[in-house]
């Protein structure tokens, strides 16, 4: 049975948790921020906040629900798989960002 | 945010919300982007063949040079749009995809795709009579 890390403070823990093999718990409401990833095995994440870097060996699917990610960064990463339910994607940097006029 | 040469074939987002994103050299095939809403979403050189974007409302969205091969864009809604350089055989619903701007090598496959969406066909008049 998976626990459940729903306390924000545990975010270290977590991330020791993602670096190992083992399965992650689910993780609920947890805010994770300028990370790097290498690994999330099995992991679902639920009414999360992700921001940081997937590693370009990133090979995991990912289940991810009622989650906003902002300023992160995929570079090589493979998420094939995944399933991404009611998930913000805001990657808003600055106004002239936005902008897709072709250059 | 940029997704750059990333492998995100099959992926389901399945209700999302994306705000200046921009997909890069990224293999999308058969990804589910179903009923997803986006602003200044752009995608450079990406593979999305077989990808399904129906039913999703896009402002300022772009694919520039990708591989849109049956891809399924049935009922999508789509405000200042681009699609220069990219592939359109195959796909599906191109008849939503407007209003969009595309160059003038593209026009000639997009239109003939939406003439055969539309019934028109295109050929050597036989001049038989009609049947009733």
């Amino acid at each position: 049975m998976r626990s459940k890390a729903s306390d924000s403070s545990l975010r270290v823990l977590e991330l020791l948790i993602a670096r190992s093999d083992r399965p992650l718990p689910q993780l609920v409401a947890t805010s994770l921020e300028s990370v790097v990833l290498d690994r999330l095995p099995h992991s679902e994440w639920d009414n999360a906040l992700l921001s940081g870097t997937l590693s370009a060996d990133f090979d995991e699917p990912l289940l991810l629900t009622q989650t906003r990610i902002g300023r992160a960064t995929l570079v090589g990463a493979s998420l094939a798989g995944s399933r991404l339910v009611d998930v913000v994607i805001d990657g808003a940097t600055s106004p002239a960002s936005t902008s897709t006029t072709p250059h | 945010m940029k997704v750059r040469s990333s492998k995100l074939a099959g992926v389901q987002f399945a209700q999302s919300r994306r705000h200046d994103v921009r997909f890069i050299d990224c293999q999308l095939d058969g990804a589910s982007i179903r009923f997803v809403r986006g602003e200044f979403v752009r995608f450079e050189r990406c593979r999305m063949r077989q990808a399904e974007l129906r039913d999703s409302v896009l402002t300022a969205v772009a694919w520039w040079d990708c591989d849109l091969t049956d891809t399924d864009v049935s009922n999508i809604k789509i405000a200042r749009a681009q699609l220069h350089g990219s592939n359109v055989a195959g796909m599906v619903g191109a008849t939503s995809l407007v209003p969009i701007a595309l160059d003038a090598q593209q026009a000639p496959a997009f239109a003939q795709h939406l003439m055969a969406t539309m019934g028109i066909v295109v050929g050597t008049a036989s001049k038989t009579e009609p049947t009733c």
